[in-house]
């Protein structure tokens, strides 16, 4: 997911779950800050670097991969861009590949609700993480948040599905490994990652080999996922992105007090209501961002400007806090928020018995100092 | 590309460079070293790939490519080792016989590469001198001296390529 996902849509379903104009801004700030703050970031503002939410690509393509170079890989990306959705699934297999196929990230998994109850009464910008990474559980369901050929890989076997019903076409898709070429939706190219055979090669993290289709609100499409014992997957983004949507709203109504406990599998549709047409012809157009289409729905929606995002937003505030106060500013709340998310899921996935992750106690004794 | 695979593939390049010009020059001394250091490569990294077939790979949709290469390279390394002790002359005709292949691979890379919009120029050249190259040392097979010095020639080559793949730029999908 993008920019126009992860800030204005958040915006558009903090303020139907009820919360006002500066609230939703503060939400949807932080659902777009987890793409943001990196180490590289964290350093520049004399922040704790193991609060990294994401990596840039240059940090990827520095990135170890050794042992310890893959579990901070996995700790970041699966914390916050691909939550799994069974660390116990059952699968046939060595433990190694085991613990590769049990970081499969989807939606409504044992993971979201602790997700969601570990932004509870944590504020405003823990509950943007945490839409975040719901939205993402969507966006990104079926690939791994660590690198892995057997699990991330893709083949030629790729098929765009282009309209609905007994009028859609369906074409194969041609990939195109060009880093200056841009996606044409038109022509049906997109660029993907390098193909690598190295198991732990960082081309082969997430959804890197079907490009950035699962980005897409209006994609649909199906392939072989390497996992997947030669079952074919249809992916339908419109749908996923609406539940996502609906989910969402659903959520911040629970982290409201609207709810006394949080339910999987639950939308809040009534809400959408009124607004789902304009809301799918948003998610099912063929566009590369979706950016102004969901500004112009949100601002409408609550009669108020939606700022651009300013990545240097909050930067000086916490820069200019004193040591001891820097927790009270809005990004020293959002580094709070990010090391206790990373921190649960790392302890979740090394109670599972996968050390991919490493520990988790690292983070966790770092949090309690 | 990580900064690991641009370095091992910049030594690998570097090697490469060192055994080719020994070749040129001093090819009846160089020749076994160059023998028996390509087999033992090509055996471990035969074996490394079947342990990954078996604990991983088996499981993937294609996963049967990676047991056939390994099985593939692991026999080559095998017969390459096998031949460390015959005549240079026979050496000249296999070494000559791989560079050929790999001169083939690399066009087959090449035309995906150019299907695909990524880099294939270098692969392209890189593989029509490795078939020149196979092809001099066939045509010079009687004069091995010969022979061994166009082969060190298309090793050097095959170095400085491989020292400037380490520097290309490649796609990786930035997640969000």
């Amino acid at each position: 997911m993008q920019l126009d996902f992860h800030y204005y849509a958040t915006y558009c379903a903090a303020y139907l779950a009820g919360y006002s104009h500066e609230e939703s801004m503060d939400i949807c700030y932080s659902a777009q800050f987890v793409d943001m703050c990196s180490g590289t970031l964290l350093k520049k503002i004399r922040g704790p670097v193991e609060a990294a939410t994401t990596q840039l690509q240059a940090e990827l393509m520095d990135a170890r991969t050794d042992y310890l170079g893959l579990m901070n890989i996995t700790r970041i990306w699966s914390s916050f861009h691909f939550l799994p959705k069974d660390l116990n699934a059952n699968v046939k297999g060595s433990r190694r590949y085991q613990n590769k196929y049990r970081l499969i990230c989807g939606p409504n998994g044992a993971l979201l609700s602790e997700t969601i109850e570990t932004a509870k009464g944590k504020g405003l910008e823990a509950a943007g993480i945490a839409m975040h990474i719901l939205a993402d559980t969507w966006a990104h369901q079926y690939f791994a948040g660590t690198p892995s050929y057997v699990i991330n890989n893709t083949d030629y076997h790729f098929y765009e599905i282009v309209g609905q019903g007994d009028d859609c076409e369906v074409r194969r898709i041609r990939f195109s490994h060009n880093p200056k070429l841009v996606d044409d939706p038109v022509k049906g190219i997109y660029v993907n990652s390098v193909s690598s055979g190295g198991e732990n090669n960082v081309m082969c993290l997430g959804h890197g080999k079907a490009g950035h289709l699962p980005d897409y609100s209006f994609a649909r499409y199906k392939y072989l996922p390497a996992w997947g014992n030669y079952q074919e997957i249809t992916k339908d983004n419109p749908s996923d992105y609406m539940h996502a949507f609906c989910q969402m709203i659903y959520a911040l109504r629970y982290l409201k007090g609207d709810f006394d406990a949080f339910e999987r599998d639950t939308y809040d549709t009534e809400r959408v209501a009124p607004y789902r047409e304009e809301i799918e012809a948003i998610l099912e157009r063929r566009q590369l961002s979706a950016l102004s289409d969901w500004k112009e729905f949100g601002e409408r929606l609550s009669g108020s400007e939606i700022e651009d995002f300013d990545i240097r937003k909050y930067q000086k505030e916490y820069l200019d806090a004193p040591k001891g106060e820097k927790d009270q500013t809005y990004l020293g709340r959002f580094i709070r928020a990010a090391i206790a998310q990373k921190t649960m899921v790392s302890n979740s996935i090394s109670a599972s018995g996968n050390r991919l992750a490493g520990l988790g106690l690292e983070v966790k004794h770092r949090d309690k100092d | 590309m990580t900064k690991t695979r641009r370095i091992t593939n910049v030594l690998i390049g570097i090697i490469m460079l060192l055994f080719g010009f020994s070749m040129a020059i001093e090819a009846e001394q160089v020749y076994k070293i160059l023998v028996v250091f390509l087999g033992v490569t090509l055996c471990i990294s035969g074996i490394r790939s079947m342990v990954y077939y078996i604990s991983m790979a088996r499981h993937m949709v294609g996963g049967i490519s990676i047991l056939y290469r390994s099985v593939i390279v692991f026999d080559i390394g095998l017969f390459t080792l096998s031949i460390a002790n015959i005549p240079l002359i026979f050496v000249v005709l296999y070494l000559a016989g791989i560079h050929g292949f790999s001169g083939f691979i690399d066009i087959m890379r090449a035309v995906e590469g150019k299907r695909m919009q990524a880099h294939w120029k270098l692969s392209l050249s890189q593989g029509i001198i490795n078939i020149v190259i196979a092809i001099l040392c066939l045509v010079f097979l009687k004069t091995t001296w010969v022979a061994m010095l166009f082969y060190g020639t298309g090793l050097m080559y095959s170095g400085v390529v491989r020292i400037i793949q380490a520097f290309r730029r490649t796609a990786v999908v930035y997640i969000q």
